[in-house]
């Protein structure tokens, strides 16, 4: 009695370890795979956002309101090299879509941005999809799959600089004249352009004024021994309202000619090519009191060491191009580097001891070479009305738009005509 | 008698059976304990530094560059590094973000266009390399991974120390 009782009980006490076995077997699986596997979708998801995140920043930064700034957008960030999986697989081909906000309903594909929607377009979200394996969970599935989608997803867009952000550095010494009217805050609203053309050419220097010249005291066109630029000249009214040409001669007269900040050679050495600048402005900042009369003869060959620091230091179209034609070729130029486009505070002058800054616009700095070679624009002009590089000559840059810090191209331009890409979302 | 030495021996088998039962099925409980221990380390390490990368590249695609090659200032360099240890540029905190990472094991590449003077800085990544992460019972040595690239979004100044 005594032998089988023992036996049986000695069974299944043995079967009994089995199923504790298996099932903690099971338990510790899936325990571990909650360990590993989340773990390593954890990370991969990390992996991911970092690319996105990239690759926002590189799509936002390439926006300058049209089809051709949202193809150069989508090819950053479809070019972007990154990996996942430890480093092991390639990141590529991610979804890029556009908006007029980071929080817009309706996110436009390249192929939908139509050249009428380009101008909104200010936010870039990249969207990437990655599926890593999963090796422990599978095994307490009912359902068992071996690999689950990891989606991250990152906004990235220009963001307008606000009222109160002073731009330390980075500007350059001459204040472009807006063409407004009325009050300061009725030029600020006129952003981001501030009256003025993309594609003409404006005065950073303006020509030599002689007050003593005929028919100067009742037409500013006649205070000046050469003609302002093409831009300028076209604003010209006869006087009063956006008209640049009458509010220099109206309030900065002789003694100003267009620069800010100092009248030194080196200073604006400095200012031009190193990005440096005497002080900090900010949009409603009055600059009357920083304005200078520059230094003309030196600063004619740092405009040019600028132009050349670019690969495209040339307008394909030559000297006879338009300004909007010689912008077109140099954006669409994938070789361009952006040392041409130089940002520049643009001021409203209207009182004799008040020139507000009302915002930042880029210009194109201009180049007297068709192909190779340095370009001597700045020092011997090129021949044509407004620039023959004598004494008294403007010196003139095409209006390239809004600004944006670190783009090789234009901005989209919103209420100051200058910001920055920040990673939104 | 029987019964007695039948209990005994009994309970000397069954003693002895849980005892091997014990060490065979404690040898498997540790090594899958200590196993889950490594990779969960690792993984965590890992993620950290994919974060801290992530973050550096960042910050350095957005400061101002201000030589004309692609060798960083050393003033850049050591900024970037302050923010690949402590997550501060200024190096006032000194608390290391990943145990023992040190400089050494920060490689930072400056993708650029152009040289001489038209050289412009085009992308910043940052990568780890060199670094050992020590488990319980195992090292892994990780060689230019993690790695972050982001495009240069700050300003150009090409003459030293702006």
């Amino acid at each position: 009695m005594t032998v089988p009782h023992t036996t049986s009980r000695r069974k299944s006490q043995r079967g009994m370890v089995l199923m504790t076995m298996a099932v903690t077997a099971i338990a510790m699986i899936g325990a571990m795979g909650l360990a590993i596997d989340l773990g390593h979708i954890f990370i991969v998801k990390n992996e991911t956002q970092a690319y996105v995140d990239a690759a926002a920043i590189a799509a936002a930064l390439q926006l300058d309101g049209t089809t051709a700034g949202i193809t150069r957008a989508n090819t950053a960030a479809t070019n972007l090299a990154a990996h996942w999986n430890f480093d092991s697989a390639t990141l590529s081909s991610p979804t890029v879509e556009f908006s007029t906000a980071s929080t817009g309903a309706s996110w436009y594909t390249p192929g939908n941005v139509t050249s009428a929607l380009a101008p909104t377009m200010l936010f870039a979200r990249v969207t990437k999809t990655v599926a890593p394996e999963i090796y422990f969970v599978p095994v307490v599935m009912t359902n068992p799959v071996y690999s689950t989608n990891v989606q991250s997803r990152a906004i990235a867009g220009q963001v307008d600089f606000s009222a109160s952000t002073s731009i330390a550095a980075g500007l350059g010494p001459f204040a472009g004249v807006a063409a407004c009217s009325g009050t300061v805050t009725a030029c600020e609203n006129s952003s981001p352009n501030f009256g003025l053309t993309v594609g003409n050419e404006y005065d950073l220097q303006w020509p030599q004024y002689n007050q003593n010249r005929n028919g100067c005291s009742t037409d500013a066109a006649n205070c000046f021994n050469s003609p302002p630029c093409p831009g300028d000249v076209a604003l010209h009214t006869g006087g009063g309202n956006g008209d640049p040409m009458a509010e220099v001669k109206s309030w900065w007269g002789p003694s100003t000619n267009g620069y800010w900040g100092s009248n030194s050679t080196s200073q604006i050495n400095k200012y031009i090519l190193d990005t440096e600048q005497l002080g900090a402005l900010a949009p409603g900042d009055n600059i009357d009191p920083l304005l200078s009369s520059g230094n003309k003869q030196g600063t004619a060959k740092i405009l040019d060491d600028r132009v050349n620091q670019d690969v495209v230091n040339y307008d394909i179209s030559g000297n006879g191009g338009s300004g909007a034609q010689k912008l077109a070729d140099y954006l669409a130029n994938t070789a361009h580097n952006g040392r041409r486009l130089m940002p520049i505070p643009m001021v409203y002058p209207n009182t004799a001891t008040n020139s507000t800054v009302v915002g930042y616009g880029q210009f194109l700095l201009m180049s007297n070479v068709a192909s190779t070679g340095s370009s001597d624009y700045y020092q011997n002009g090129d021949g044509n009305v407004t620039s023959k590089g004598q004494g008294n000559d403007p010196y003139c840059a095409i209006y390239a738009g809004a600004w944006v810090i670190g783009s090789t191209n234009g901005g989209v331009g919103s209420t100051s005509g200058g910001g920055r890409v920040r990673l939104v979302q | 008698m029987i019964r007695p030495a039948s209990r005994l021996r009994r309970f000397g088998s069954r003693a002895g059976s849980s005892l091997v039962e014990f060490a065979l099925g404690s040898g498997i409980l540790v090594t899958v304990f200590v196993s889950t221990f490594q990779y969960g380390y690792f993984f965590y390490q890992y993620n950290l530094l994919v974060n801290v990368v992530n973050n550096a590249a960042h910050f350095a695609a957005m400061q101002v560059y201000d030589t004309n090659t692609t060798t960083p200032s050393s003033a850049w360099k050591t900024a970037v590094q302050n923010m690949v240890l402590y997550g501060d540029p200024s190096g006032a905190t000194t608390t290391l973000q990943v145990k023992n990472l040190a400089t050494n094991n920060i490689s930072i590449t400056v993708g650029s266009s152009g040289s001489g003077s038209t050289f412009t800085p085009t992308s910043v990544t940052i990568a780890i390399t060199g670094y050992t992460i020590d488990g319980v019972t195992g090292k892994y040595t990780l060689t230019g991974k993690p790695a972050a690239t982001y495009p240069f979004q700050g300003m150009y100044c090409p003459d030293t120390g702006c």
